[in-house]
């Protein structure tokens, strides 16, 4: 009895939470179906399904082209977060040497300079490269970040000493462990990072549209810019574009999650 | 045996590396020339006119608008933080036991992060507008969320809260995954409730990641600038005048830009002490 | 140990490879969709986009700021030159709005990447001015014989610094008052008197709130443009000088000429009568409040009446921006929008060329397109006077209202507008002495004050910066 209401609670809290967390994304697709003079009239349901704004959008913008280029920058940059933050957070949290807890504190600070100190300073360097319009520029800066490194870090501090020490003791080198144990236990939070990072990179605006020039090479977000005008802007390509650009999110998610909720049948210590 | 220690000492350096490279690269040689500019007056170009020394630290100081920026940036970060942790914890427990339709919630709870923060400010413009707003039409009120400085900073709050729900809650729940089933199978023989289930295993066990995604949290809300920069402009009344707008105002629409490294400089030193402070307070409180 | 090593060696050839496979794929130097190729050089010579001449044409950029409708005329401007003659090649490229374009040029000019011809809005004409990269256009008109009378005189002033002509407007807007003539019908009022003066928008929306024809009589967005139209209109200075044109602007003038404590006063006392709203700083949020019949009056650039048309369920009429002071008979509307400057790239092949595309645009086929298509003036006359520009004016009468208003516009050192290197920031301080004005934090003397010394800081900092 106390399990079923238990159970109905949990539904409701579920969906109550669920309507008011997905009502703005929901909003945005409303919009994105509306006529102009429906935007401007206060409701929230459209009153037909067009696809007009959707092909306004595309027309405004190439936007398989931006989903192409943000894809290969993501995913890229996505791969090399989870490689070095792992990598590094491995000696953080499972070797002793010198000037670690320094070199961590150093590693930290990174996140904590703010990127438009930067930004027009990492723009010269790709210049200097000869970088300019390629997707080295888009990738390279954001190949390793601290935020990976301090959570690949968390996730292995979260596993227990006795694998480390079992394994020493069996003569397993470093990287050996690192491979084959310690990274399938921490899949859970490489998923969580590997979802966080994607969109983060799917997010961003003012890197991309310094380093690129060519309408070619351009992400996503510049795409959504391209849809607005100076002076006024019709709403509805923009809500149709930012759904456009939601799906490959929406699948980089459910990628994630299939590593988010792996470790249910890991166990910890019985091996 | 001398190569063999000789690896030894380098080896966790050699993991290092990688990243290292390109922090570095990246992140260091920038932040020096930051350094370097925040002693100088730049020309509107951004090359340096004249060295001021402490000039511009001064000014900053002194100044009423960094004060009240620096107040505002405290009070949306202790909102921010509170409120996404928070929420992204109850989401995680909730969506974490066995019921029907598990995935789809996670999937929403998820989704605002893939909503850049352009796209979700246009969107909440909408919904805050002061007459056309859904906000103001379901309350039945008439409050103006982004021209009243009463409102303005709670609105942003809530538009950032809504970003951020979905950070905190995939990290929540990859952490969740980590618990040991038996420590809750022992819980509920020994007839713990939901509540104590929570309080006396999860929430120590989480620690680390809950540790993380505190300081992860004040980093990300002192340097959101997004929202304010399309939604208020800092404004009413310097109400929503956060920090980092106010250096992306001083570098990119002001043009000086030795004053707003100086800024940076400034930011930078006070997530540093904040940071420090929280990891002093790790070793007290995680499991 | 040696197993070790080679997993260690093996990551790091990973790492590597991953990096280079990222450096494979680079923009071909022809602009069309992306190739994979690993040559080194070709990603060298594809960064550099001031490609070499393709097939004996000369290639030069464009960075534009025009999104949305405005992209696809900008768009459909540069196909109509590239087909219009076999010898130049424009590549046109968008570069975010304004104030990201200029970030991105600021950033191309110390990396030595600009374009050739570059779209910059009219508060940055001191910048570009200063900057030392611009060529002035004046100076090509003799290669062409380009007659200087082809764009209004009003239009051209604005760009006109120490006698000379720096750049060729592109896309020129004026404010103007949009009303809803179902309200004005509804509240008694003639749907085709607008208001002319502040007096009379109060007078008007006194009527409008009464008769409940709308719930706001009349809202205008906090945006510093407006304060500065405003000062022009009272045939006054905004900055020393004469406007920043003789000489480089020291100080404001609006502190000292009342200009500036009129305009407070005036916005103050609408705004406390209880008939107007505020919707802030953000014009969008404004335009939806008049859009949605929820405001009856509002200004607006006159750029927006293609999109309110489209976008009101009621008929709307037009005005000329009302005046603070009646009397004032220099005084007029400062043109705003933004004009094409031409970058100097120390090449005279690509010189010339941006000159003959630009000279292109004020043609008045090419003007009356771009007129008709983004609601932004023709800046030659002539284009008012083709069959295609009639049809349309006669089927949108509400566009002879921003002509006329246009037209009579006195050319002066007021209507000039000021040229001021901290433009962008006076207006973000204007919105901070507005906003404590309408809270009663300030008095309109105080405001005043406020902004004039602000403004004046900023103006010395820029100066000391720049010498």
């Amino acid at each position: 009895m106390k399990n079923k209401m238990a159970k109905y609670l949990l539904y409701i809290l579920n969906i109550f939470f669920a309507v008011i967390i997905i009502s703005p994304v929901l909003y945005c697709f409303n919009v994105s179906m509306m006529t102009m003079k429906e935007v401007f009239s206060g409701g929230f349901w459209p009153k037909q399904l067009i696809p007009d704004n959707y092909i306004k959008a595309l027309q405004l913008a190439p936007f398989f082209t931006f989903i192409k280029n943000s894809l290969i920058v993501s995913c890229t940059v996505t791969f090399g977060q989870i490689v070095t933050g792992a990598l590094a957070a491995y000696a953080f949290s499972m070797m002793k040497f010198r000037g670690r807890n320094a070199l961590f504190l150093l590693m930290l600070a990174t996140m904590m300079i703010p990127s438009q100190a930067i930004i027009i300073a990492n723009y010269l360097i790709i210049c200097d490269l000869g970088l300019k319009n390629t997707y080295t520029a888009l990738i390279l800066p954001n190949v390793a970040s601290a935020f990976a490194v301090f959570n690949m870090r968390q996730a292995f501090l979260q596993l227990p000493m006795e694998i480390k020490e079992a394994a020493d003791i069996d003569g397993c080198g470093n990287f050996r462990f690192f491979c084959f144990i310690a990274l399938p236990l921490v899949k859970p939070s490489m998923g969580a990072l590997g979802i966080y990072t994607f969109l983060q990179s799917w997010n961003h605006y003012l890197w991309p549209l310094l380093v690129t020039d060519s309408v070619n090479m351009r992400t996503v977000q510049i795409g959504l810019g391209m849809l607005q005008g100076a002076e006024s802007t019709d709403f509805r390509p923009v809500m149709a574009g930012s759904m456009i650009i939601l799906v490959p999110s929406i699948l980089a998610f459910i990628l994630g999650q299939k590593q988010l909720i792996s470790g249910l049948t890991s166990g910890s210590v019985k091996g | 045996m001398k190569k063999k220690q000789f690896f030894r000492v380098i080896e966790p350096y050699l993991y290092l590396l990688p990243a290292m490279f390109f922090f570095s690269a990246f992140l260091f040689w920038p932040f020096l020339k930051t350094i370097w500019l925040s002693f100088a007056m730049t020309t509107p170009l951004g090359a340096v006119s004249s060295f001021v020394g402490l000039g511009n630290y001064l000014s900053i100081f002194t100044s009423q608008a960094f004060q009240n920026s620096l107040f505002v940036s405290f009070k949306y970060a202790v909102m921010t933080v509170t409120c996404s942790i928070v929420m992204g914890f109850i989401l995680a427990i909730i969506s974490n036991e066995d019921i029907k339709g598990k995935n789809l919630f996670r999937t929403f709870y998820a989704l605002p992060m893939a909503i850049s923060a352009a796209a979700a400010s246009v969107v909440f413009m909408f919904i805050f507008h002061s007459s056309l707003g859904i906000i103001n039409k379901v309350l039945g009120t008439h409050i103006g969320w982004l021209t009243d400085p009463k409102y303005a900073l709670n609105a942003v709050t809530i538009v950032t809260v809504w970003m951020n729900i979905g950070l905190n809650f995939i990290f929540l729940t990859a952490a969740l995954q980590s618990v040991p089933l038996d420590l809750y199978e022992c819980a509920a023989i020994e007839g713990a409730g939901f509540f104590a289930k929570h309080k006396h295993i999860t929430i120590p066990c989480i620690s680390p990641t809950l540790f993380f995604l505190l300081i992860i949290n004040v980093i990300n809300a002192l340097q959101a600038y997004a929202q304010v920069k399309l939604m208020t402009q800092g404004g009413p009344s310097g109400s929503t005048n956060v920090i980092v707008y106010q250096i992306y105002q001083e570098a990119f629409m002001n043009s000086r830009f030795g004053m707003a490294c100086a800024e940076s400089i400034v930011l930078f030193i006070i997530l540093m002490v904040l940071t420090l402070i929280q990891f002093r307070l790790e070793k007290k409180v995680t499991y | 140990m040696k197993r070790r090593k080679k997993w260690l060696a093996a990551i790091m050839a990973a790492v590597m490879s991953m990096t280079l496979a990222a450096c494979g794929g680079s923009a071909t130097s022809g602009g069309t969709t992306a190739a994979g190729s690993t040559d080194a050089a070709t990603t060298k010579a594809a960064a550099d986009t001031q490609a070499p001449a393709e097939g004996g044409k000369t290639v030069i950029t464009l960075w534009h700021a025009m999104g949305g409708v405005n992209g696809e005329a900008t768009e459909a401007l540069v196909k109509a030159f590239n087909e219009s003659q076999n010898e130049i090649e424009v590549k046109s490229e968008y570069q975010g709005k304004y104030d990201d374009l200029i970030t991105k040029l600021k950033a191309a000019m110390q990396s030595g990447s600009m374009p050739d011809v570059c779209q910059m809005y009219d508060i940055g004409t001191k910048f570009m001015t200063d900057s030392g990269h611009a060529i002035p256009v004046q100076d090509m008109f003799a290669t062409t014989n380009f007659d200087p009378s082809t764009v209004m005189n009003i239009i051209t002033s604005y760009y006109t610094v120490n006698g000379k002509q720096m750049s060729m407007p592109f896309n020129v807007s004026t404010p103007m008052l949009y009303y809803n003539k179902d309200v004005f019908k509804a509240a008694g009022l003639d749907p085709n008197t607008p208001p002319k003066t502040f007096d009379e928008v109060l007078e008007f929306s006194k009527k409008i709130v009464e008769s409940k024809a709308a719930p706001v009589g009349y809202a205008q967005a906090i945006y510093g443009w407006f304060f500065e139209q405003q000062i022009a209109g009272q045939g006054k200075y905004y900055a020393n000088n004469e406007n920043g044109r003789k000489a480089p602007a020291t100080e404001v003038d609006f502190l000292n000429n009342g200009a500036g404590l009129k305009i407070f006063e005036t916005w103050k006392k609408l705004m406390d009568s209880g008939y107007a709203d505020n919707y802030g700083s953000t014009t969008a949020d404004t335009q939806t409040a008049f859009f949605s019949g929820q405001a009856a009056m509002i200004i607006e650039s006159t750029a927006i009446l293609k999109t309110a048309t489209e976008s009101s369920d009621f008929e709307i009429g037009t005005g000329y921006l009302p005046k603070i002071d009646a009397s004032a008979t220099d005084g007029g509307v400062i043109i705003g929008g933004a004009s094409l400057w031409m970058m100097d790239n120390k090449d005279e092949a690509k010189k010339n060329a941006a000159w003959k595309f630009i000279e292109f645009t004020t043609t008045p086929d090419s003007q009356a397109t771009w007129s008709m298509s983004t609601g932004y003036f023709a800046v030659n006359p002539k284009a008012y006077e083709t069959p295609a520009m009639k049809d349309f004016i006669a089927q949108n009468p509400n566009f002879t209202t921003a002509i006329n208003q246009l037209k009579d516009t006195p050319v002066n050192g007021y209507t000039a507008g000021v040229l001021s290197g901290v433009a962008t920031e006076s207006r973000t301080i204007f919105n901070e002495a507005m906003e404590k004005t309408y809270d009663g934090t300030y008095t309109p003397e105080q405001a005043v004050s406020f902004l004039a010394e602000k403004v004046n800081a900023a103006i010395a900092n820029y100066n000391s910066s720049t010498k």
